[in-house]
């Protein structure tokens, strides 16, 4: 890197990587030698010197160097990065030596930008450590930069800030630029823009500095710089004398270049000077120079000597030399032409594959969120047609639940009218039955009251008589009891009204054939209840009951019956006769504890008093029994 | 009774034991005559065929066409002649139909000779015995069932619509004719002309149905 600036007006692109780093190693090597023990001694103005704390960091910054040495640029990069991770942020001055390493590997590798950015963080760093070798470096380094991107123009001013902060004295752990180099590029670069006496002024600083120095191979580039300028200027014997230096300081070098290049200016300078045939044996010289040392020459220098070789035949009027070093120089040209074409071409190739790349990979993803945008909507729809059909499953099968019940409800309901009407008919059979078999059975008796009464017609004999009367007396009786059954289970009967009607007709009936006098009481309105067949034949025989023991057994004139009605029926019985025996108020007689036992099975209300004779108040409801009392009878309406 | 000529009595009834009672019970009794005896409907059907008693005996429940049938038929050939029903009970529904269909009375079978005796001679004269029982459904029948529909009740003399309301509330003849200051006998015309309208309004019906209104 130095070296090479110093070197050469040319840009140092145009140098092959081997020569780059070639160079590179030959100033290290030179600098190790002279520049490290120069050091010694020498008092110092910037900041304290630092030599790396951790002897590993030593090692890792020596072994950057190596690398940079033997071209390996990747793998200097490489080991730069990891040891910028490796140390802290405040350890800013090897920061900064890495740093600048850094920029000059990738501005060998064309990566100005980067290199640029990582030249401002240096410049940050050199001036944070307030050190200004270091910013001059930097200085230094920017201006190379900016000639080489074409910025000529900030190119000078860099390195004339970079000489302006050049301190006095100077010491460096490790290599950076030193004096001469700028002065050297200075110079360079003034030559080029035809600046002929700053550019002589400054690189005969160079020189000086150079042959201060002791770098053989900065000495032979500065005159060799010289020798240009004399070329320019037409001082053909300064020149002469410029090259010849250059090239004697080559002989114990490895520079091959460099002697390459004195020799063309040599050859340049005798054809100004006309003294062709020493111009060609010069050149001669250079050729076979070029040819014996052809491993260490970059095809760019190659390129350069066929090319200058090429118009110095040309001037000499060499034709045939001349066509065969344009040839050369053409080939060489597209050869590097092609390289980096093809450098190019590889990289575009590259780019096109990573575009490709990404598009394959653009697309498959496109692809894939496709299909997972399908099988989104197939699950979807999957989904919805399972949840549509178990829907329209639920609704069949709630639609056919409902009917069911419904069926079964109208089912329900159908037998319980069948079962109704089973009652009922079994009801109206057992009516009928028992009907059929009283009419019979009460025929039959009619039949025997019949003839027994007959028979007392015409019978004489008194016990004869008795014995028919009795006959006569107990079928009329059985006749009796039976139509009272037979009344209290017709239906036609059931209302409130019949009962009262019926047992009134019986009460007057029973006291006109027992001869006392009877008060019936019994005003409406009745109730339009049905009773059931119990209630009419307990309530109708209770009465019947009470009648029969006031004739056996109250003796009594006036029997009153009162029935009423409202919520209940109630029925009072009194008559004016004897009362009840001792101890009977409870109803201790048989025929007491019978209407008791009746009106009980009711749900009834029984009261028996005995006071100036016998009132039996008795009274049942008729709230529950209500409508439902006779199934038949609801048939039959 | 001599004077009268003899009240000629056919008889219908199943029963053996209560015929021949009957029969023998007429046949010693002055005044009234054994015209017939049968013991179904159809027989006597068949044999009063253009002859007629005065009083027909007719036993509800008889094997083959009931009585009410026999009464119906019957009725309208002897024009002149009273049917009354002799039955077991007079709570059925039956007596009411052999009412309507032309009987004039009925007797229970629970009766004695004498009351059937009696009973004969005042159906012959124009009287006829009702239970309470019946009465409440006369009444009934009478209820106009629907309005504009001319009943039976319009029919009935002030009088008769009187006794028959008594009746229905189970008064005896003896307290009826106490209340309304007439004799049983009385009561029991009042009654014979009930049955009669009940015919008439029977037969309406009757010829009504056959003719459509």
């Amino acid at each position: 890197m130095l070296v090479r600036q110093t070197l050469s007006w040319r840009s140092p692109l145009s140098y092959s990587k081997v020569e780059r780093y070639a160079l590179a190693l030959c100033a290290l090597f030179y600098f190790g030698i002279f520049a490290l023990p120069a050091q010694d001694g020498v008092s110092t103005n910037t900041a304290q010197e630092q030599q790396l704390v951790d002897p590993l960091h030593n090692a890792q910054m020596a072994a950057i160097l190596h690398q940079m040495d033997i071209f390996n640029g990747d793998s200097a990069t490489v080991l730069i990065g990891s040891l910028l991770s490796a140390i802290e942020e405040d350890e800013i001055e090897i920061r900064y030596y890495l740093l600048s390493y850094r920029a000059e590997v990738l501005y060998y590798e064309g990566l100005f930008n980067e290199a640029m950015r990582d030249l401002d963080r240096a410049e940050q760093m050199a001036f944070q450590l307030d050190d200004s070798l270091k910013i001059a470096n930097v200085y230094n380094l920017k201006g190379l930069l900016h000639e080489n991107i074409q910025n000529g123009d900030l190119a000078i001013p860099y390195l004339k800030k970079a000489l302006h902060w050049f301190p006095v004295r100077s010491r460096t752990s490790w290599p950076l630029s030193e004096l001469h180099h700028i002065h050297g590029n200075l110079g360079t670069y003034l030559t080029r823009s035809l600046n002929s006496d700053s550019a002589e002024y400054h690189l005969r600083r160079s020189l000086a500095l150079a042959t201060l120095a002791g770098q053989g191979r900065a000495i032979a580039v500065a005159n060799w710089s010289l020798g240009e300028l004399d070329l320019e200027l037409q001082n053909t014997d300064s020149a002469l004398t410029h090259f010849a230096r250059a090239f004697k300081g080559t002989l114990d070098s490895k520079d091959q270049d460099v002697a390459l290049d004195a020799l063309v200016g040599k050859a340049k300078a005798l054809i100004l000077l006309r003294r062709m045939e020493e111009a060609e044996r010069t050149l001669a010289i250079a050729e076979q120079h070029l040819s014996i040392h052809m491993n260490e020459i970059g095809a760019a220098t190659r390129r350069n000597f066929a090319r200058d070789a090429s118009r110095a035949y040309e001037d000499m009027g060499d034709v045939k030399n001349a066509l065969s070093q344009t040839h050369v120089w053409r080939n060489l040209d597209s050869t590097i032409a092609a390289r980096n074409t093809h450098q190019a071409l590889a990289t575009q190739a590259d780019l096109l594959q990573t575009d490709n790349e990404l598009l394959n990979e653009r697309n498959e993803r496109e692809r894939v969120a496709e299909v997972l945008r399908i099988e989104r909507y197939r699950r979807n729809m999957w989904l919805i047609g399972g949840a549509l059909i178990l829907f329209v499953f639920t609704m069949i099968f709630y639609v056919n639940a409902l009917r069911h019940r419904n069926k079964r409800k109208l089912a329900e309901s159908e037998i319980l009218r069948v079962q109704q009407a089973g009652l009922i008919h079994e009801l109206q059979l057992r009516e009928e039955i028992g009907r059929e078999l009283h009419d019979d059975i009460g025929v039959g008796l009619s039949g025997i009251k019949l003839r027994s009464e007959m028979a007392l017609r015409v019978e004489q004999d008194s016990d004869k008589r008795a014995q028919l009367s009795k006959l006569a007396v107990s079928a009329g009786d059985l006749i009796g009891n039976m139509r009272q059954i037979i009344w209290s289970m017709n239906p036609d009967q059931e209302k409130v009204e019949d009962l009262v009607v019926y047992t009134c007709n019986y009460a007057r009936t029973y006291a006109l054939e027992n001869s006392y006098e009877l008060e019936v009481v019994a005003n409406g309105p009745w109730p339009e209840r049905s009773l059931t067949s119990e209630q009419r034949r307990n309530v109708f025989l209770s009465v019947k009951e009470a009648l029969h023991n006031v004739v056996k057994h109250a003796n009594a004139s006036k029997v009153s019956l009162h029935i009423s009605s409202h919520s209940d029926l109630s029925v009072e019985i009194t008559d004016n006769g004897n009362g009840l025996p001792e101890g009977a108020d409870m109803g201790e007689g048989n025929g007491l504890r019978n209407i008791r036992k009746r009106i009980l099975s009711l749900q009834g209300r029984i009261e028996i008093r005995s006071q100036n004779g016998t009132r039996i108040r008795f009274s049942i409801p008729l709230a529950n029994i209500g409508n439902e009392g006779s199934i038949v009878g609801a048939a039959r309406t | 009774m001599g004077t009268a000529p003899s009240i000629k009595v056919s008889i219908v009834e199943d029963n053996k034991v209560i015929r021949e009672t009957l029969r023998s019970l007429f046949i010693f009794e002055e005044g009234i005559e054994v015209f017939t005896v049968h013991s179904n409907a159809e027989d006597a059907q068949l044999r009063l065929d253009g002859v007629c008693p005065d009083v027909i005996l007719m036993d509800i429940n008889l094997p083959g066409a009931s009585g009410i049938d026999c009464v119906r038929s019957l009725s309208q050939r002897c024009s002149g002649t009273q049917f009354l029903m002799y039955t077991v009970h007079d709570d059925d529904h039956r007596v009411f139909e052999a009412l309507k269909a032309g009987a004039n009375g009925y007797i229970l079978k629970s009766s004695t000779p004498d009351e059937i005796l009696t009973a004969i001679r005042e159906i012959n004269e124009g009287g006829s015995p009702m239970s309470a029982h019946v009465a409440r459904r006369v009444v009934a029948h009478l209820r106009p069932q629907r309005n504009g529909t001319i009943g039976l009740q319009d029919g009935l003399s002030e009088r008769e619509q009187q006794v028959l309301a008594l009746l229905a509330e189970g008064l005896l003849y003896k307290e009826i004719g106490e209340r309304l200051g007439i004799s049983t006998g009385t009561i029991k015309q009042h009654i014979h002309r009930i049955y009669e309208k009940l015919h008439v309004q029977n037969r309406t019906e009757a010829v009504n149905r056959y003719f459509g209104r």
